[in-house]
């Protein structure tokens, strides 16, 4: 059998150090003062020589001892590839010995972070096919940028797959965004209310620069408005660091599709390869967040097991288009998934009722709120202004929240293909989810006495995927609908 | 689909464990209420006494009627169950795709001669409670022969399919051979 047994590049000790690294820096240099003081002490002769070492050794043996430790994790940790299996052995106190069954393996694909990308190494990261051992390969596997492209080679060579793909960036890409279609990506997904507030709070500060004008008040106007601005930016700084963050997640975003595989590349900082196995996949996601929906831009996402499971990492396929774009260049990636849309099942009318009584209950709510602090004012709020901002907040949620209703009524619904499930859900956003029938793991409906009464139900089904990927709910439909997904859920080849 | 009933038994097991999780309750709620029925206002009193009348009417109706509405049902394509007390769950996984067949039984459902079977797919689980000894072992070995057969049907029509696209690709290049060979 053939076996190349070899290291991950040394890098990985510093890697594996994380939070240590910066505790290692911070005790050297604050070590450092006390070390001078040390030598100064033992040149006067105010201290032996053993008690100067034992002053300054203590620090430098604990940096030294964790420098060590990852040292030996290195130097005893072994990969090996054979035809069957990667084993990643580690042979410590414990020995531990992890096998990923190469026909386990869905994907294979490599990401850099800035310190691989200044010394030149990356990382590999194995998915498998079970959600509960997806991206859990247990050690980090890092390697030099030709290591790495062998190993992948190698394991793709195991796989059956195409190995002739692997130098990806050397590649043409059927789709490629620039930065100012990321930049609008950013925007178009971006929260409606954030983005409001946003532009808000840069209209008011705008105003407040303009009434700052004249000299003496000069100063303490500009000292005033400095701080808000600086309260906005903190206040702000989750939507401005998820705007920001997306850009860099998706700067330079390319996919291509080759035979049976679509390969994905991102990131500015983070450099992201990935390879993505077309039968690996169980579900494509179009999304429509409202601003897109209004302009009628959708982005699609596959869901498959290990793209999407970490933090800060999604399964993007194609980034905000135009719909007609969209489905052009969905044709070129994912001609699978390319469907005529069947007949959309509207969701149940007699579900209204509930609706409509949830609403009736959230009505009476917010009028008896606007009636207590508003017109009875049992607060005995002096300030009007206040009365009147409760009164309108009332009568804005109760109009939003009956416009969200309507709006899911002509929204959600479900569609029958003929391989394909499509769930449609949303209210003021769309989200169109299009599932084999094949890839469904499971199927749940809900009902409640109304919905048991008028004979509908409101279903779950699941797929193999990342936990928050992995369950798609529906609206409510007849109890027919969900017996005929179970219907096409159980066909199978060899039936009999 | 015939959706079968659970045994009888199986009832009664679900009036001794809502019994056993209430008697923490009930005991609780009525010994705060005498104990602290000067300091607690009369309000607050009310309601625990309110609570303890609401939890025995629970603890009365509610296994009867989860007992009426749980039902399971095993094909040789499917497995599923519904059960539920207000609202009713119903739950369908394909034998195609499990994963995993787990039969456990705990102190009380022994008391009864009753199991539970949880099966896994990959994406999901479901639960089936209360099942006679016999019907559980009955329903892990129908599962465990039904996975292995479903699994060589698959495995035969896979190969058939193999079969089918090598013959087609040699008959392809006898045709090309053909063809040249006429050149």
């Amino acid at each position: 059998m053939e076996q190349n047994k070899f290291r991950c590049h040394a890098s990985v000790i510093i890697e594996n150090l994380g939070g240590a690294f910066w505790f290692i820096l911070l005790m050297l240099f604050s070590s450092m003062d006390n070390a001078t003081e040390v030598f100064t002490l033992l040149a006067e002769g105010k201290i032996t020589f053993f008690q100067a070492l034992a002053g300054t050794g203590v620090v430098f043996l604990i940096v030294f001892l964790i420098l060590f430790y990852n040292w030996i994790v290195w130097r005893k940790t072994w990969i090996s590839i054979d035809n069957e299996a990667i084993v990643i052995e580690r042979n410590l106190l414990n020995r531990k010995v992890n096998t990923i069954g190469m026909k386990n393996i869905s994907n294979i694909n490599m990401e850099q972070n800035i310190f691989e990308r200044i010394v030149g190494t990356y990382k590999i990261k194995l998915d498998t096919n079970s959600a509960t051992t997806a991206d859990q390969t247990d050690v980090k596997i890092i390697l030099s940028k030709e290591k790495a492209e062998w190993f992948k080679q190698q394991v793709m060579q195991r796989m059956n797959e195409d190995t002739k793909e692997v130098a990806a960036d050397t590649q043409e890409y059927d789709v490629e965004y620039k930065a100012s279609d990321i930049i609008l990506h950013c925007v178009y997904t971006a929260n409606p209310i954030a983005v409001i507030t946003c532009i808000a709070f840069i209209v008011g500060c705008a105003i407040a620069f303009n009434s700052v004008n004249t000299g003496a008040a000069l100063l303490d106007g500009l000292v005033n408005v400095l701080g808000s601005v600086l309260a906005i930016i903190i206040g702000l700084w989750s939507v401005i660091q998820s705007l920001i963050r997306d850009f860099f997640v998706y700067y330079g975003f390319k996919a291509r599709r080759h035979e049976n595989k679509i390969y994905l590349s991102h990131g500015l900082f983070k450099k992201r390869q990935y390879t993505i196995a077309v039968d690996k996949i169980n579900a494509v996601k179009l999304e429509a967040p409202v601003v897109s929906r209004i302009l009628g831009r959708q982005f699609v996402k596959v869901i498959c097991v290990g793209v999407g499971d970490e933090e800060n990492e999604n399964s993007m396929l194609l980034l905000s288009e135009k719909n007609t774009d969209m489905e052009r260049k969905l044709s070129i990636l994912l001609p699978e998934f390319v469907i005529e849309k069947p007949e959309i099942i509207p969701r149940e009318k007699s579900s209204i009722w509930g609706a409509l009584v949830a609403y009736i209950f959230c009505v009476v709510i917010w009028v008896a709120l606007a009636v207590a602090f508003s017109v009875v004012n049992i607060l005995d709020l002096e300030e009007m202004w206040i009365r009147i901002v409760i009164a309108i907040t009332a009568v804005l949620v109760i109009f939003l929240v009956g416009l969200s209703n309507v709006l899911n009524f002509k929204t959600c619904g479900i569609g029958l293909e003929k391989n394909n499930l499509l769930i449609v859900m949303g209210s003021f956003s769309k989200t169109s989810t299009w599932i084999p029938y094949a890839k469904i793991q499971k199927i749940e409906y809900d009902q409640g006495p109304i919905a048991r009464h008028f004979g509908f139900a409101s279903g779950v089904i699941n797929i193999l995927a990342a936990i928050l990927e992995s369950i798609h709910s529906t609206s409510y439909f007849k109890v027919e609908v969900f017996e005929e997904i179970r219907k096409r859920m159980l066909e199978r080849k060899g039936k009999k | 689909m015939d959706y079968k009933k659970l045994n009888k038994k199986a009832m009664t097991c679900m009036y001794v464990k809502t019994w056993i999780a209430n008697l923490i309750w009930i005991p609780g709620l009525l010994a705060t209420s005498i104990l602290f029925k000067d300091e607690l206002p009369s309000v607050v009193l009310a309601i625990m006494y309110g609570l303890v009348v609401i939890i025995v009417i629970y603890s009365l109706i509610a296994p009867k009627l989860r007992y009426e509405r749980y039902r399971f049902l095993l094909t040789e394509e499917e497995f599923s169950v519904r059960k539920g007390l207000i609202v009713t769950k119903t739950e369908i996984v394909p034998i195609e795709r499990l994963h995993k067949i787990e039969v456990s039984s705990g102190p009380i459902f022994r008391a009864f001669g009753l199991k539970e079977i949880k099966v896994t797919t990959a994406g999901g689980e479901i639960n089936v409670s209360y099942l006679d000894n016999e019907i559980a072992d009955k329903i892990a070995e129908h599962l465990k022969v039904r996975i292995n057969t479903i699994a060589v049907e698959e495995r035969n029509v896979d190969l058939i399919e193999a079969e089918q696209d090598s013959l087609s690709d040699a008959i392809d290049e006898g045709y090309m051979e053909g063809e040249h060979g006429a050149e």
